[in-house]
Formats: structure tokens, sequence, C-alpha cells
């Protein structure tokens, strides 16, 4: 395999799923009952009302069935592609048991694709309230916050540390999941609203925290989570070990080429990012990918869709795997990975069995490639910078006002997402952020 | 934003979606959960001497797994007295003076009848009376609904009477059991009729059952013929509202009824003449909700079309619609099979070659492969293929060059100089 | 049979006869068709067209004759 083109490397990367053909989409549409007080709008965290949506495709109504969308969920296309439907909207419709679910995600992204194909103006923003508010983190939370509080009249300002807004949508989702121009279409419907998007400024290093919590009436701290926590065993700063979150976000950003080529790769992790990383590594051109974890396909949190898609692209998995050591080269590269076999004890506090190691069973993988995909760290030092409160770096909120321990200062997104409980959605994210939009304006309204 | 208010017959609604009367309109509690839901406007269920209903009352016609192609009932007008009614009405208009409340009226052809019971509904504040001349079950026995719609002549002096004492718009309801709507539409007006409202249900019986050879629906076993309604009869609804919106010495207002199930339809009914519409059947299948994309639908599709009201599109195919001898017997257009598009199911072909003009043939492409195309010179462009083919664009009906325009009319009038 | 074969032969047929100035002087349609009466010098001939575009191809052909008269 030699250098791959643009037009290859594009090609790679197109998405896996073709969005459905006009014909499918009328047929599928159809084929909704139109279900009242429906499961499906019930399971979907933002609440679309899917059946509304779905009658105004069958109506030819493309601007209405896209505004239902994005009016509850302002990445109504990035969740069309990478919410786990089958654990939600599909999984809820009625008719699981009469036939087969309505595919409520293709619909979805026909819908979206439809308003981002006719650059449709779908949202208005009302009068002005004088009202100022700022916005850390430029991810799904805080655009879905600056979505609503500009269409409430806020003037909001987003900080966002990296060169395009968008978060994970933008750097952490592999192309072939979720291309960039889907997430940035949805950076700019936030930015035709008014909302000001200040890119390349991080709040507490280009901007003082003080500066941020003065000028501003409230603020959404919506930074989400850090990079792949370090995995503590010997070898990890060698040449070829790469952090998954990072790996994804310079694929996304185009800057990975060809250096995968035919390498033998070890991904150590079996969440969403990592089965991302290691299907985008096959992609690149490696020869071997292989999953290790050190519990077993039971306890993994990557979804089963996101399995079965692994295991199609030729990912092999090893389950009750625990890394132990990287070895490298004489060059500093890495060459192996010294593991040991584990088996599973009692449940621990997320409710999943603990591992534990099963003495004298090291062994040893060959890897050229090692990326860790174990989870993200926190980014407790600026919280506390904030001089928030927070258990392990994840900030307390009260659930039903949005409020930190700073009253001025509302939370949404992974930031506020605890531990052990799988990986957080964008869905999630989106709905927290709306949640933190309301939570706001009945916080200022009540002091006016 | 467009303006979605229209004007029928002077009265000013909302928006041009009423629910028509039937079992969606019997009470206060669901008009005004439709007013709720956003309807314009609601035509009360038929008030007359409250009658007995029989069960079961309704039957659906499905169509290929989808349900409610079509409907029928045998129920009847209200059951309910009419003084409960009009404390309903008076509520619902006083809780929302802005919608329209249309009572829809059937009693017997006498003109006391008509006025007193007229002059009791205006009484608690009503917009306007619709003359139900149209049920074609259970009433029709008792020389009411289509028995007396049926009749020009009844259709008139029942206007009339209804008439002498009303003081609001009077809209006549018309029966599409009959040759022909125009006839009792012009004795509407004859009679005075402010406006009228077509279609009433068509008579129906919905189907055997195989099993124990009752009807469907069945009462112990027995059945009636019923009214029909809903998607299925919306062409023959949109026929007679062309028909009479197309009549020169007739210029009443029309509110357009049958098979109206989203804002397509009702825009069709616009264009062809109606200024309001009425909707039973597709409320009755999935909720008055459905008004939300009717009201977003039109107003997007006004934006599309560039027009600020809904009052635009009233009449604009009107003049489109004429005789058969109007027709241009040059304008020629052939069937064109896109390749790229075509799934070769061969429907086309075995329909053309079974039931139309033998034109479409295989052949073998460039590669090999077996493919269909048109013989242009003997296809007669009359859509067939085109209907049957399931494939989005794989038919196209192309235009042809062809001589001056010449309709049959012209033509036979040229011929006549020839002794033709 | 391709019924546009046998309208190609009736339109040869109409159009050779105008070709050679002879005039269509009456027209009768009835359960078979259209028989065209042509004269020249005297002569009568009678065509029988029976396909629906030969009608229409006739009718055409008498507009356009009857245009040209009324133009010149």
């Amino acid at each position: 395999m030699s250098l791959p083109s643009d037009a290859q490397l594009w090609k790679i990367f197109d998405e896996v799923k073709p969005d459905l053909k006009p014909k499918k989409v009328m047929e599928e549409a159809n084929r909704c009952l139109f279900c009242s007080d429906a499961p499906c709008v019930k399971a979907c965290p933002t609440g679309i009302d899917i059946p509304l949506f779905i009658k105004k495709i069958t109506t030819g109504n493309m601007k209405g069935s896209a505004r239902v969308i994005m009016e509850a969920n302002p990445m109504g296309a990035t969740c069309a592609r990478v919410c786990p439907t089958e654990e939600l909207c599909e999984g809820a419709c009625v008719l699981n048991d009469a036939s087969l679910p309505i595919m409520i995600g293709d619909l979805q992204r026909h819908a979206t694709n439809w308003a981002m194909k006719n650059h449709s103006q779908l949202f208005e923003v009302s009068e002005p309230n004088g009202l100022k508010v700022a916005i850390i983190g430029g991810g799904p939370a805080g655009l879905s916050s600056a979505r609503e509080l500009a269409r409430l009249g806020y003037q909001v300002t987003i900080y966002e540390k990296n060169e395009k807004a968008g978060g994970l949508d933008t750097y952490g989702i592999v192309p072939f999941r979720l291309p960039q121009d889907i997430a940035l279409w949805e950076v700019e419907q936030v930015e035709k609203l008014g909302v000001t998007i200040q890119t390349n400024t991080e709040v507490g290093k280009d901007i003082p925290i003080d500066a941020v919590l003065n000028d501003f009436d409230a603020i959404v701290l919506a930074v989400g989570m850090a990079n792949v926590p370090p995995l503590t065993v010997p070898g990890e700063d060698l040449d070829g070990v790469y952090d998954a979150i990072q790996l994804i976000e310079r694929v996304k950003d185009g800057h990975v080429r060809d250096q995968f080529i035919g390498k033998n790769a070890v991904v150590i992790g079996a969440g969403n990012t990592a089965i991302d990383a290691a299907t985008c590594l096959k992609r690149l051109g490696a020869s071997r990918v292989q999953i290790i974890y050190r519990r077993t396909e039971e306890e993994m949190s990557a979804y089963p869709f996101e399995f079965s898609f692994a295991k199609q692209e030729g990912i092999e998995f090893r389950w009750l795997t625990q890394p132990v050591q990287m070895i490298g080269d004489e060059k500093n590269q890495v060459a192996k990975l010294e593991c040991m076999h584990m088996k599973l004890g009692d449940a621990d506090a997320s409710g999943r069995c603990r591992p534990i190691e099963i003495e004298n069973s090291n062994f040893y993988m060959n890897a050229d490639v090692v990326v860790k995909a174990i989870g993200q760290q926190r980014y407790s030092s600026f919280i506390e910078a904030f001089d928030l409160e927070h258990e392990q770096g994840v900030v307390k909120i009260d659930p039903e006002t949005m409020q930190t321990s700073n009253p001025k200062v509302f939370a949404a997104g992974d930031v506020i997402f605890g531990n052990g409980k799988g990986e957080a959605m964008v869905v999630a994210a989106a709905e927290q952020g709306k949640q933190a939009a309301y939570a706001i304006h009945k916080h200022l309204l009540s002091k006016v | 934003m467009a303006d979605l208010h229209v004007d029928f017959a002077g009265i000013k609604s909302k928006n041009p979606f009423w629910l028509a009367s039937g079992p969606p309109t019997n009470t206060g509690y669901q008009v005004q959960r439709a007013f709720e839901a956003g309807w314009g406007g609601a035509v009360w269920k038929t008030l007359g001497d409250p009658i007995i209903n029989v069960t079961s009352r309704f039957a659906g016609l499905n169509y290929g797994g989808q349900r409610v192609a079509g409907f029928n009932n045998i129920e009847l007008i209200t059951d309910r007295p009419l003084e409960v009614n009009l404390r309903e009405i008076r509520e619902t208009k006083r809780k929302y003076p802005d919608h329209v409340i249309i009572a829809s009226l059937m009693v017997e052809p006498q003109a006391e009848k008509w006025h007193e019971i007229v002059k009791r509904v205006e009484d608690v504040g009503v917009d306007g009376l619709e003359l139900n001349f149209g049920c074609p079950h259970g009433m029709a026995e008792r020389g009411m609904g289509s028995a007396s719609g049926q009749v020009p002549e009844l259709v008139e002096k029942q206007t009339y009477w209804a008439k002498e004492a009303a003081e609001t718009q009077v809209i006549v309801k018309l029966t599409p059991n009959i040759t022909d709507i125009t006839a009792t539409a012009y004795a509407a007006t004859q009679g005075g009729a402010d406006a009228v409202s077509m279609i009433n249900t068509i008579n129906s019986l919905m189907g055997v059952d195989l099993d124990t050879w009752n009807t469907i629906p069945n009462v112990a076993g027995k059945g009636t013929h019923g009214g029909y309604c809903g998607p299925a009869v919306k062409p023959i609804a949109l026929s007679m509202v062309a028909e009479c919106a197309g009549q020169p010495d007739m210029n009443l207002p029309i509110s357009g009824i049958g098979g109206i199930e989203n804002w397509r339809d009702a825009a069709e009914f616009m264009l062809m003449g109606a200024s309001s519409v009425q909707v039973c059947t597709a409320a009755m299948h999935h909720g008055f909700r459905i008004v939300e994309d009717m009201i977003d639908g039109l107003n997007n599709y006004l934006d599309e079309k560039g027009l600020t009201s809904a009052m635009d599109l009233v009449g604009q195919t009107v003049s489109k619609y004429m005789k058969w001898g109007d027709l241009d017997l040059n304008h020629k257009v052939v069937a064109q099979i896109n390749q790229e598009h075509c799934i070769h199911c061969n429907k086309c072909q075995i329909a053309c070659e079974d039931t139309a003009h033998q034109c479409i043939e295989f052949f073998t492409d460039t590669e090999g492969q077996v493919a269909l195309k048109v013989r242009e010179e003997d296809c007669v462009g009359c859509n067939l293929c085109s209907i049957v083919c399931p494939a989005e664009g794989a038919i196209t009906m192309i235009e042809q060059p062809t001589s001056a325009p010449m309709t049959w009319n012209e033509r036979q009038r040229l011929l006549s100089t020839f002794g033709g | 049979m391709h019924e546009f074969k046998l309208f190609t032969e009736e339109k040869r047929e109409i159009d050779e006869l105008l070709n050679k100035d002879c005039s269509i002087v009456r027209v009768q349609e009835n359960l078979d068709g259209a028989f065209i009466q042509f004269t020249q010098d005297d002569q009568t001939i009678t065509l029988h067209i029976r396909t629906p575009d030969g009608r229409k191809y006739l009718t055409n052909q008498l507009s356009a004759k009857r245009l040209n008269r009324t133009m010149t």
C-alpha cells in the first residue's frame, strides 16, 4: 500500500453507512405508525417528537421535519449518525415485536441532510434581553446551551480552546461514522444565531477566569473531559504509543496519512473510543489490529453495534488481558507488549466484575503501534481554579437548577458526567446543554 | 411566514383547516381539544332530533398493509339533546372566540322545523350553519340527508327556509351520491345559500367477512350501506369541487371535504377553488395533532412559492380544468426509460404489452445486459408505464414537439366545413 | 403490427395527393374511420384513413391549408 492520495484518504473515510435512498425513505416513513404518546420520544434523551418529524417527511414538509429534530436536539445531524439508536428510540419502537423497528436514525439523517443541503435557516433569535452568558467549551453541551440562550435573546460567547468548535463531534468521532462537516454545520447553525465563538481561546490561559466570572451574567461550564489517562506501566513514553483521543483528532484534521500502513497495532480498552481508534487504524492500512481488555465482552462499554462493526472490519478482541509493560527496540520504538491474563472477581463499585490478575500468566504480544483508550481524564485543576466543588473531577451540580457550587456557574455535558457508566453520549450532552440554558433563563428571570 | 387566515363567505378563520361534522366534533370537550391543537374551526356534529345509534358503526379499508385507505360509517347524527349541544357550543365559543364554530343541521323538510332549529342554534353564537343534505345512510330512509340532497327542488326549498330564519352564513353541504353535483349546487344557489361544502360520504359497503359471510361492519350479523370517506375518496371530492368552482354562473365559496389528510391535499383543494377545507377521517385515524403539520407544511409551501397569504392559492387551478373537448389533441408526450434508475422489474413492459400499446421492448445493451426501451413512435403517452414503475426517476414522460394546438371541438368545427 | 407503420403509409398517401395539388372536398367520418375525397381535374380519389394519428394528421393538414389560404 502506498501513500494514499487525498481522494483515496477520504474514500476510505467515506461514511460506512450510506444515506437511505429516497424510495426507502418514503417506504420507511410511511411505515411509522405515528403513535400517540410514543415510546420512541420518551426514549430520546432530547425528546425529539419522532413521529412528527417522520410524518413531515411523508408530507414532503422537509424544512418542518428538520426543524422538529433540530429544535429538540441542536446536534440532531450528529446524533442521527452516532446515537446508539437500538438502545434509545429504535429500541423503544412499538414495531420491534410486530415487525421491524422504524429506522429512526436514518430518517433523521435524511431530514437533517436536507437542511444541510438547502442551507435552510431553521431558527430565529428573539429581541436581545441585554444579558450576557459565557460558555466554556464549544462541544455538544456548550453549543446546545448557546443555541437555546441565543434564541431566548442572550448575548452568548463561547470560549473554545481548539481551532474549531464542535468538541468531540468535530475531533473525537472517526470520520467514517461522523464526517467533520456534519459537526461543523451544527456549529454554523449556532453561529448564525449571533453567538460569538472564540476559538483557540483557553480560559485560564488566554483569558483569565476572573474576567469570565466578572464580565458575564452567567457561565456555562461545558469543558468535557481531557485526554486518556496514563496506564502507569513502564514504556508508555516509547515512540509508537498513542493516546486514542489525540490520534483520532489528528486523523479528523487530515494529518495522519501513511504511518500506519502495514503496522501491527494493539488498542488497550473496549469503549466507544477504543472501537473508533481500532477501526480507524485498520482503514489507515494497519495489517493487524487487536483490542485488549482486562474484562470480557459482557463488561465492555462499547455498544453491541460497535462491537459487531469492529469484528466486520477485522478487529481481533483479546479479553481478560492486561498490559504490564511496553518494551521498545534500540530506536526507542515500541516493539512488544507484556500482558497478563486476568479472571473476574466480585462486582466493584461500578457494578462490573473486578478483574484479578492470574499469577505467572505473563505473555508477550508483538506490537509496533499501541493505542491507549481507557477512558478520559478530568480537568480537575481547571475546576479547582474555578473554585467549584467536584468529586474526582466531576463537577457537582444541583440537578434541579444545573448550578455548581458557584450559583453563577452552570455546568453541562461530560464535565458533570459520573464515572463508571460507560461513556457519555452526544445526545445526553445536547440535552444537558439545553437544560442549562433553561436553568439560566429561569435563574436570571427570577432576579429581574 | 405566510398569513394562513382565510375569509370563507365572510367567515374569518385563522387557518383554512376545519374539522368536518362527524364523530370528532361530537362534544365541547373534543372541539376544545381540537382548537388547542390548532384547528381553525369546527363544524359541530349534525344537530337535529337526537337519534339512537347501533353498534358497531365503522369499518376501515386497508390496502397493501396501509390501514384506513378508506373508511365507512353507519353512525347517524347527534344522539344528544339539542340543549346539551347548544350549552357546549356556547361555552366553547366563549372560551375560543377566535375559532370558527359552524353548526351542522338536519331536520325534516318542513319550513317550521328549519326555522326553529336555526333560531335556537344561532342564539348561542355560532359563526355559520351547514345544512346536512348529504348523509347517505339511516337518515336518508327518514327523508333527510342525501334523500333530500339528491332532489334539487328540496335542496333549494330547504336552503330557502333556513335562510328565512338565518342571520349567519348558510353553507349547504352536498351529497356526492348524484350524477351531476352542479345541479344541486345550483339549487343551493337558487335557495340563497352563502356557500357550499362538498362532499359528504359516498354510498358504500366495506366488505363481506369470508368466514361468517356477514357484512363489514355488521350489527348482530346484519349490515346496511354506509358513508364512504377517507383518502380513497379524494379524487372524487376534488372533481366535484372543480365542477362547481368552474361554473361561471355560480360564484359561491366552496369548503372542500373528502380524503384530506395533510397540507398537500388541502393545498390541492384550495387551488381547485376551496377557501376552507374540512377534515374528519384523518383526525379519526391519527388524532387532532395532525393539524400541526398541516399548518407548518402549508406555511413552508407558501413561503417556498413566494406567496404571502393562503388566499392566494384559492382557485388558481380552476381555469385549467375544462371539458375534454377543449384539450389539445396535438399535445404529445412519450415515455423514456432512464437506464441508470431502472431496477429491471419489467412491470412497465408487461403493463404496456398486455394492457396498453405494446411499445416497450427488451434489448441487449453494449455490455450484454438485457434492458428495456420505449419504441417512441408507437408510444401514445398514456402514462401507464410511469404509473406502475416503482423506481423513482426510472420513467419520465417527455414532451414532444408537435403541430399547432387543435382541440376536438376545433377539429369538429373544421371538419363540418368539409361536410363531415 | 406496429400502428406507426400504418400511419406512416397513410401520411405518405395524404402528402402525395396534396403535393399533386389535389384538393380535399369532403371528409366523412363513421364507424370505420375517415374517408377523404380528393379532386383534381374532375377526377375523384377517396382515401380511407384508419389510424387515429392519420385522422389527426389529416385535420392538422386541413387547418394548415386553411391558414395558408387566409394568409395569401
